[in-house]
């Protein structure tokens, strides 16, 4: 998928200029907060939302910013008084995405006009939600090598679950060679996962990062560290994995694997998963590369394909 | 692996297809305009032909043999034939020189090696085909297409005269040779006719002397010796007989001693002697009735008779001296008496009788056994003779036959030959002649302009299907086989263009509409310049 690389690393760049020249949210403080999330929710209404239910659609939205907040893993009092501040103000920094980023990001939404894609997600995501009963789940999206679409998939799939209004999500970009996630979403703060594994002062609310997607977040790579693969195998992965799952009941977090056939991680990381996600591209895969790649993860994981990127003009 | 139906694979084709428009626009239009191109300088070439109608009526193996049926000849044997007189250097010769071949644009003759070239070339070109039952075509191609019919026009007229000509030779010989083999059968019937005549006369009595006449002789001779040998020993038998009565008739003499003393008259003897000649008189008069003198029986009585005649002379001069000499002589002997016994005169006679028959049919043995060796001679003689004969006249037979043949079949050589010489015979004639052609063979312009969008179209896809057959990858979610393994597909995500990609799909189908458009355009032009002639060949 040399093609849709290009393009995607072409709009990367178009889109971090975008954010360079786009002027902050003024009065951003806490009591704003919540209008604008409604708004932001208004301006963007989950198809499925019925209109009499709003109140409660605010009350879930408050939650969600709560509990958001709450990762920061401090007193709700300290809220305001420490990195609350600083992450809320970071979220807030970035303006809420618009029809025009979302379709140069190729992030499913709401109002595109390719509604089959947006439906194909909600059937992964209603898939996912039946398989998990309910509960909150690590879903890994992996392929074969890069290019493929893992990421773009991931993201669509976070997406896909944030606009369900009940349910946030969380992507996890634990491609440490590629760090393609920060193409979609611009890298705000200076820490990421890796800077999380190793080293033990920095909490889980320091590299968890907004989207502009209401109620999706996401945690970047972070500095480059060697033998990264060491740390995913580490307890603190594992512990940062069960802390984000039990904490937020209602929180799906996606891991953005690398590739099989590129490095370890993935096969570590499907340890930690719940499920796993294969994304299969189109017309690029044999079927005994592929036999030769499911025998390096679990198969019983693996809840099925993703085809990816179907060539679709008939 | 589960194999996809057919809609599937087209839609998975047309999907791959459509991603490649550019690819396949391209391609088209190279390809569009490459055959069109090709079709524009495509030299044109007119074929001229000519059928020539073979029947298989031949004047000449008639001639030859009317009572076998001759080896009837296949029309692809005759077109090979043909081939073989028409690519002959004789004809291919005249074919250059009539046509004016031999000389080149500049109006000077070709030397020897530029001749065999154009003879070389002329002989693969020229095409002598089987075309139907009865029919061979001759054709020629060339850019001339006037050229084209003179080739064709002079080739089969060099042809049917070549044949002809064989023709009328082959029958004049053929008819030549019946001719001298009917002399030459004429002379030698004559000369066993004469060799007849001549040894019939050497042999006039072959006629009267069959070899069955010879041997009916020959058994009535056997027949006679038989017989004959049977009287002769019957009369030594009687002869044999008598002698020993005279024995007894001597002794019982001899016991009437002496008192029964007679004297035998010399009187008495001769009348006996007189009595037998006149008795043998009448039987040589008898015989002399149905033999000529030198019959072996009349011989034999005229000896008889001359004895007896001799013996009564003697008889009637010299009695005394007989029986004066028997007195002298023997005294003892009582002879006079036994002579004048009238039964020993008797047997005497008798004996006498039956010496003469012997001696006669001794004499008749003998002649009939003579006459027998020369009558098996001559059966010989007569055997041989009819062989010859006989053997002549099977050579008459025969000879009388071939010629009587050979007669038929000269009259049938002579019809022949009239015929040929009106051509009627001829088992060549033209059918269809050579015209010129209008229109040219082959491949044309038309035929690339037509080809020219199929294959502009058939290529491209093609390789794209061809393409798609060879890499077995995953295009389509039932084409998923792992084994062992029953993941389903959760999801099917099609491609995601942002703005700038459905621009830039837009740009590629734009390019590619245009691309064609350059192609039709471009092909549309070229037609035209060709219709008009300003190019092309």
């Amino acid at each position: 998928m040399p093609k849709l690389n290009s393009k995607s690393k072409s709009k990367s760049k178009l889109s971090d200029d975008d954010y360079n020249s786009v002027d902050h949210i003024p009065g951003t403080d806490s009591g704003l907060d919540i209008d604008l999330t409604e708004s932001a929710d208004r301006d963007q209404p989950m198809p499925d939302l019925v209109l009499g239910s709003k109140k409660s659609v605010i009350n879930i939205n408050l939650t969600n910013l709560d509990s958001s907040n709450a990762l920061v893993t401090r007193p709700q009092g300290d809220l305001t008084v420490r990195g609350g501040t600083r992450h809320l103000s970071q979220m807030f920094e970035n303006k809420l995405l618009d029809v025009h980023d979302f379709q140069e990001r190729k992030i499913v939404h709401p109002k595109m006009d390719n509604y089959e894609i947006l439906n194909t997600y909600r059937e992964i995501r209603t898939e996912l939600i039946h398989k998990s009963e309910g509960k909150n789940l690590v879903v890994m999206m992996v392929s074969l090598q890069h290019g493929m679409g893992t990421t773009f998939n991931a993201v669509n799939l976070a997406a896909a679950f944030s606009y369900e209004g009940e349910k946030t999500s969380l992507i996890v970009d634990c491609d440490v060679n590629r760090r393609k996630l920060g193409r979609y979403f611009p890298d705000n703060g200076e820490y990421g996962l890796t800077d999380y594994l190793v080293n033990g002062d920095i909490g889980t609310e320091k590299i968890i990062y907004p989207t502009g997607i209401s109620r999706m977040r996401y945690i970047p790579v972070g500095s480059k560290h060697q033998e990264i693969g060491e740390f995913f195998s580490t307890e603190r992965m594992r512990n940062f994995i069960e802390e984000v799952k039990r904490r937020y009941s209602d929180r799906y977090i996606i891991l953005n694997a690398p590739p099989i056939e590129a490095s370890v991680d993935a096969a570590i990381l499907s340890e930690i998963s719940d499920f796993i996600i294969f994304i299969l591209p189109y017309g690029k895969i044999s079927n005994d590369r592929l036999s030769r790649a499911m025998k390096l993860i679990p198969k019983e994981k693996i809840i099925g394909f993703v085809i990816n990127n179907k060539i679709n003009h008939v | 692996m589960q194999e996809l139906s057919l809609s599937q694979q087209l839609e998975i084709a047309a999907n791959e297809v459509i991603s490649k428009r550019v690819f396949v626009s391209v391609l088209f239009s190279i390809l569009t305009v490459a055959v069109l191109l090709v079709g524009v300088f495509w030299p044109t070439v007119y074929m001229s032909s000519a059928t020539i109608q073979w029947s298989n009526i031949d004047s000449v193996s008639p001639i030859l043999d009317n009572r076998r049926n001759s080896q009837s000849s296949t029309i692809s044997e005759q077109a090979d034939i043909a081939r073989e007189i028409i690519l002959s250097n004789k004809i291919l010769d005249k074919l250059i020189e009539t046509v004016g071949m031999d000389v080149s644009e500049d109006g000077l003759k070709l030397d020897k090696t530029d001749l065999q070239i154009l003879k070389a070339d002329l002989m693969t070109k020229i095409e002598v085909l089987r075309a139907g039952k009865k029919l061979i075509s001759v054709s020629y191609k060339n850019k001339d297409s006037k050229l084209a019919y003179m080739v064709v026009n002079t080739i089969t007229e060099l042809f049917l005269q070549e044949t002809q000509e064989v023709k009328n030779v082959s029958s004049q010989g053929a008819y030549d040779f019946i001719n001298r083999q009917v002399l030459d059968y004429k002379s030698k019937l004559q000369a066993i006719n004469r060799q007849i005549i001549d040894f019939r006369k050497e042999n006039v009595d072959l006629d009267a002397d069959t070899s069955s006449g010879v041997n009916t002789r020959v058994n009535d001779l056997k027949n006679t010796i038989r017989e004959t040998n049977l009287d002769l020993t019957e009369s030594k038998a009687q002869k044999q007989s008598l002698e020993e009565q005279l024995v007894v008739e001597k002794e019982n003499i001899e016991k009437q001693s002496l008192a029964n003393s007679f004297q035998v008259s010399s009187v008495e003897r001769t009348n006996v002697a007189v009595e037998r000649l006149n008795t043998l008189q009448v039987n040589l008069d008898t015989l002399r009735l149905s033999y000529t003198e030198n019959y072996p029986d009349i011989v034999q009585l005229k000896e008889q008779i001359k004895n007896l005649k001799t013996q009564i002379f003697e008889e009637e001069n010299n009695q005394p001296v007989i029986v004066e000499k028997e007195a002298n002589a023997d005294p003892d002997i009582k002879s006079i008496r036994f002579v004048e016994s009238a039964l020993y005169t008797s047997l005497i006679g008798d004996i006498s009788e039956a010496e003469t028959t012997i001696r006669t049919l001794e004499a008749r043995v003998s002649d009939a056994e003579s006459r027998l060796a020369n009558e098996l001679l001559r059966a010989n003689e007569v055997n041989a003779q009819e062989s010859q004969l006989e053997e002549m006249a099977r050579d008459l037979d025969v000879t009388q036959q071939l010629y009587n043949d050979l007669l038929t079949r000269r009259e049938n050589a002579h019809i022949s030959l009239s015929l040929q010489l009106e051509n009627q015979g001829s088992s060549f004639k033209i059918q269809e002649p050579a015209t010129v052609p209008l229109i040219p063979v082959g491949a044309r312009f038309l035929h690339f302009a037509l080809a020219s969008v199929p294959i502009g179209l058939a290529f491209p896809l093609g390789i794209i299907v061809l393409l798609l057959l060879v890499d077995q990858k995953i295009r389509h979610e039932d084409s998923i086989n792992i084994e062992g393994l029953d993941i389903p597909v959760i999801g099917i995500v099609s491609q995601y263009h942002n703005d700038a990609e459905i621009r830039a799909e837009k740009t590629k189908s734009i390019v590619a509409f245009l691309i064609a458009v350059f192609a039709i355009v471009s092909m549309a032009i070229i037609t035209t310049l060709k219709v008009t002639q300003v190019i092309g060949a």
